[in-house]
């Protein structure tokens, strides 16, 4: 059972960038892994309805969170995109703030999927003759 | 004092570092970009959490996707293909590519990716100027994809003309392309000498 709603952050992703915040290494790892080269190319992909196959993993306390008598709770999600397994995790702190916290691929990654994409990849040459 | 309070974890304060990126645009070269960064003392995050560093790498990615064209279109004329000739095949507006070298308008994101692929399977402009009829596209697909293959493989006498493919599973691939066709000979079990690499 996710901690938060995730509707609720797709919709601050395209509507109210100004409280999602994306820490490090989230840029480097959208840019490298998913050819996301900046806050908003992120943002409007999540909002858009990129995350394909989205499925809940875990939700855990942030570990950094230097407040301890007030947990902060972390969700992670996998997901798809084409033949990338993903793997997103965000919170929402006190200030109102949505923070992207990871954006990396995941480490299940399933080779029998990306087999299957490439396969409807090539399908898709055969459908059109 | 002007201390900036963390947006993270809301208790920490920031200190202001500086970073490099390095940013890369294929075709267009890379540039490095020195970024100004925060980082909380207390929960020890690190990133641009004020967004001030977008309008920077926004302005770097535009210059490289500038010379991104440019090298392109430079590359298609260095090899004697025309922008004309492109146009033509490509069905585009005729002195579109000059414009675009010109910089006198410049490319959508679609335009540019378009560039790229010709620019990456050059033999695209090829299928496009058979209007891309299925079977044609096909033939000079693989007659390329035949062409790299051959040529990435080693042959006995060093000769193009005349050599021994002894891999198995490159004298499988050989045979699926190329079953009975001329320019390979079948010399035995998955050996095929090839006489000829004018069939490509």
């Amino acid at each position: 059972m996710p901690y938060y709603n995730y509707d609720e952050f797709r919709k601050a992703c395209g509507e109210d960038m100004q409280n999602v915040i994306w820490i490090n290494p989230v840029p480097k790892d959208a840019k490298e892994l998913f050819n996301l080269k900046n806050k908003q190319e992120l943002l409007l992909f999540i909002y858009n309805d990129g995350l394909e196959s989205l499925s809940f993993k875990n939700t855990k306390p942030w570990e950094n969170n230097p407040r301890k008598d007030k947990p902060v709770f972390v969700d992670a999600y996998e997901f798809r995109s084409l033949g990338k397994l993903g793997y997103l995790a965000f919170f929402y702190n006190e200030a109102g703030k949505w923070i992207i916290k990871s954006f990396h691929l995941s480490e299940n990654r399933n080779l029998s999927m990306e087999i299957a994409i490439k396969k409807a990849l090539l399908g898709i040459t055969e459908k059109d003759r | 004092m002007n201390e900036k309070q963390c947006p993270v974890c809301t208790v920490g304060t920031l200190v202001e570092i500086t970073s490099t990126q390095t940013i890369r645009e294929s075709y267009g070269g890379m540039a490095s970009i020195a970024l100004k960064d925060y980082r909380c003392d207390t929960c020890e995050s690190t990133g641009d959490f004020f967004d001030e560093n977008e309008a920077l790498i926004h302005d770097h990615i535009e210059q490289l996707k500038k010379k991104a064209v440019q090298n392109i279109l430079n590359d298609f004329i260095s090899n004697n293909v025309s922008m004309a000739a492109i146009e033509r095949a490509l069905s585009l507006p005729q002195r579109t590519l000059t414009k675009w070298k010109n910089e006198v308008s410049n490319p959508s994101a679609t335009g540019l990716t378009l560039l790229k692929f010709i620019r990456t399977f050059p033999w695209l402009l090829e299928v496009a100027d058979n209007d891309f009829n299925f079977d044609t596209a096909q033939k000079i697909h693989i007659s390329n994809a035949m062409k790299i293959f051959v040529e990435s493989l080693k042959f006995s006498s060093g000769n193009l003309s005349k050599g021994f493919v002894t891999i198995e599973s490159a004298a499988n691939a050989i045979s699926y392309y190329q079953e009975g066709a001329d320019g390979f000979k079948n010399v035995g079990d998955n050996e095929f000498e090839l006489i000829t690499s004018e069939c490509f």
